[in-house]
């Protein structure tokens, strides 16, 4: 049999659901913010199937992070300042901090109503798995850190909408919602 | 929680926190959540779940 040289994609409104599912940061982000209103919409569509299903969703606690992130970054650009002022001058950031807060109070109501496994860094063979894929595959280092928490679990299954990076990685399928 | 899920905790050597939902997200908590309002009065998850299929390139 041939061995595969990318990733297997799968339709997430489509397809079956397998029992449990990695979720990269990138949907449970999608699933708050509607900076991408068909994705957004997509989001919700697919969290009714996963509620529904019970399926598992694991994932690393970088998500909290990553999200965090994305959270300030879209409310500095939505309101026309520079997406990296949370770095350079924190202490302008106060008249956004009640957005943050509230839309990352809603990412916490979020996952709480799902099945999850939250996966944290303090495995010493993790890490193994995270630097391989950073290493091998060229992947900046959150998606090392997904990916490498994916393969160390032994599964094959990540819903991510950062199809562009993961769809050159063989031997999982990668869940999303254009094919 | 079953069988499965605990051998694939398991695997983790304790890494890992499972968590169980306390009670099950609605139709209307999801769309809270995501929105900030309920479901609108002629939606439903079938008719949602549709139409995000027929738009499916929201990249």
């Amino acid at each position: 049999m041939q061995e595969s040289t990318q990733a297997e994609l799968k339709h997430l409104l489509n397809d079956p659901l397998p029992k449990k599912i990695y979720c990269d940061s990138n949907f449970f982000v999608s699933c708050i913010l509607r900076n991408l209103p068909a994705r957004h919409k997509a989001c919700q569509a697919i969290l009714l199937r996963l509620i529904k299903e019970k399926t598992l969703v694991f994932f690393n606690t970088i998500v909290y992070y990553e999200s965090y992130i994305a959270f300030l970054k879209n409310i500095l650009e939505r309101s026309g300042r520079s997406k990296n002022l949370f770095v350079s001058k924190p202490e302008e950031m106060e008249p956004y901090i009640d957005i943050v807060k509230n839309d990352y109070n809603r990412l916490i109501e979020l996952i709480n109503g799902l099945y999850t496994l939250q996966i944290k860094g303090n495995d010493k063979n993790l890490i193994d798995s995270i630097l391989k894929i950073h290493v091998k595959h060229k992947l900046d280092v959150g998606d090392s850190f997904h990916l490498g928490t994916l393969l160390f679990s032994g599964e094959k299954d990540i819903l991510s909408f950062d199809i562009g990076d993961f769809k050159k990685i063989p031997n999982i399928n990668l869940w999303c919602n254009i094919y | 929680m079953t069988f499965r899920t605990k051998q694939f905790i398991k695997k983790f050597n304790g890494s890992a926190v499972y968590h169980k939902p306390s009670k099950r997200l609605s139709p209307d908590d999801v769309s809270r959540i995501c929105c900030g309002s309920k479901l609108a009065k002629n939606q439903t998850p079938e008719k949602l779940i549709h139409s995000a299929r027929i738009h499916p390139s929201g990249t």
